[in-house]
């Protein structure tokens, strides 16, 4: 039966030319699709430009993440323990990046700039009075930016999901830290 | 809403994503040009007294209508759903509202599409000469599904505002709430003592399908106070995409409530007709708010992933 429906739903896919999700690519990744999986999903990617673009941002995301993402596989904790912990993974492997990192050329711009864009990008998803609560609550915290992601992860993962709250958050973080980029 | 700060979001986004019609937006025109066409038929026949005007309308295009929103529903809370992980509060949400879907769909199909003696409906060339107690017999299946969509989305709204409770976005009720609310129990208050009175001067034995109907009522109530619930918190949380998915379902229940409350009174003769009309027109701005729901959690991820890439 559960074969049949996953034959059906590829079909489907296929006939209404909707792109696999994120987390057929994930599964591809991690090899946890059959052989007949892998096949189409490969030949899928060599054909089509938009899924192949998502497959290198999930990359840079993979690999941004990669040191978290070792150690979530070994247990889940819970979503604030997971996310303070995937801040200082990051922070240690920002770190010891470092050389590979290269600067790019930016305007010394103005230090409110950052909250403007995040809060900006959080009103669309949870409105301007809930974004309000949150950028109050993130700046009574001592590390405002960890603050705002430590706060708005369990929000946004109840509301949307974890896949698509991992991709806002990344988008957050990538918003306070647009001075450095992957070489 | 809140205008302007859409459009300053939007104006960050690279222009060809700029030009390009949300689902949303889509629903909300296609049906204001539907909507608007359906008035225009009614004008027409009101100065012509021509009841082609409105047959046509009502078989032809308000039967795609239901069909192809309805089925359109179906297919966005299907994606909404697989954006959530098994072990996310919100899938059990979208899987019971999925199931309402379904029942939701199948109900439209029936009551107007197959019921109706048009060249779109298959069944006419198959059951000929048409028999207008088939139609009617199909019609009144399609009507009793309503119960159990509603049973299906009282659950998954529920399970909503648990979440809702849990994160802290549930704000006390202002007077205004309490208001709505106390007009919800007096509705359902009066409803059960009318059902009461039917049952106790009822000579037949009791159907299924008068069981059915009479639970609407108190199901629409049940609904009525969950989106009460949502609205406020939604009003508190300020229109971004998740509250405009949520609003969305409150709206198509209160647009409901009132369609209910036109035909009641429409039928009981406490409005003239054309006023009632009303009402038919509402079942299609209703059938689109429901559309709308999914498609505003699905933009909120389609739109996460694009930001992403930008």
């Amino acid at each position: 039966m559960k074969a049949f429906y996953e034959q059906a739903r590829r079909g489907l896919r296929r006939w209404s030319g909707v792109h696999p999700s994120s987390a057929d690519w994930i599964a591809l990744r991690d090899g946890q699709l059959s052989a007949t999986q892998t096949r189409e999903l490969e030949a899928h990617l060599k054909d089509c430009n938009t899924c192949r673009s998502e497959c290198q941002g999930l990359d840079e995301a993979f690999t941004l993440f990669s040191k978290v993402d070792a150690a979530s596989k070994s247990r889940h904790p819970p979503l604030d323990e997971g996310l303070e912990r995937l801040q200082e993974q990051i922070r240690v492997w920002r770190l010891a990046q470092e050389p590979r990192i290269r600067p790019v050329s930016v305007k010394a711009g103005d230090p409110r700039e950052p909250w403007r864009r995040v809060s900006a990008e959080l009103e669309v998803y949870l409105g301007s009075q809930m974004t309000t609560r949150l950028i109050e609550a993130a700046r009574q915290s001592s590390q405002e930016v960890r603050g705002i992601l430590a706060i708005a992860k369990p929000v946004l993962t109840g509301l949307l999901g974890e896949k698509t709250a991992f991709n806002v958050t990344t988008r957050l973080f990538k918003i306070f830290a647009p001075e450095r980029t992957l070489a | 809403m809140n205008v302007d700060h859409e459009i300053s979001i939007e104006s960050k986004v690279p222009a060809h994503h700029g030009r390009r019609l949300s689902l949303p937006n889509a629903i909300i025109r296609v049906t204001c040009v539907h909507v608007a066409v359906g008035l225009a038929t009614l004008l027409a026949y009101l100065l012509s007294k021509n009841e082609t005007w409105i047959r046509v309308y009502f078989d032809y295009a308000g039967a795609l209508f239901f069909l192809v929103f309805g089925g359109l529903e179906l297919f966005l809370v299907v994606l909404a759903r697989r954006q959530f992980y098994v072990d996310e509060p919100l899938r059990k949400a979208w899987s019971f509202i999925m199931l309402a879907s379904v029942v939701r769909w199948v109900g439209l199909v029936f009551a107007n599409w197959f019921s109706v003696p048009s060249y779109i409906n298959p069944l006419f060339y198959f059951v000929q000469p048409w028999e207008a107690q088939t139609a009617v017999s199909l019609k009144e299946f399609g009507l009793l599904l309503g119960p159990i969509h509603m049973l299906l989305l009282a659950v998954g709204l529920g399970v909503v505002l648990r979440l809702y409770k849990r994160l802290g976005i549930l704000t006390d009720l202002k007077p205004f709430d309490y208001f709505l609310l106390a007009l919800v129990l007096g509705f359902t208050l009066r409803q059960g003592h009318q059902i009461y009175q039917l049952v106790a001067q009822a000579n037949d034995r009791v159907t299924l399908t008068a069981i059915l109907n009479w639970v609407t009522d108190p199901l629409l109530s049940c609904l009525l106070v969950e989106a009460v619930l949502i609205r406020r918190a939604v009003l508190s949380m300020g229109w971004g995409l998740i509250s405009k998915s949520w609003g969305a379902y409150t709206a198509a229940i209160f647009l409901t409530s009132l369609a209910h409350m036109i035909t009641w009174a429409d039928r009981y003769g406490y409005i003239p007709w054309q006023t009632g009309a009303i009402a038919w027109y509402l079942w299609f701005a209703l059938t689109a708010a429901y559309a709308l729901g999914p498609a505003y959690q699905l933009q909120a991820s389609i739109r996460a992933k694009e930001q992403l890439r930008t």
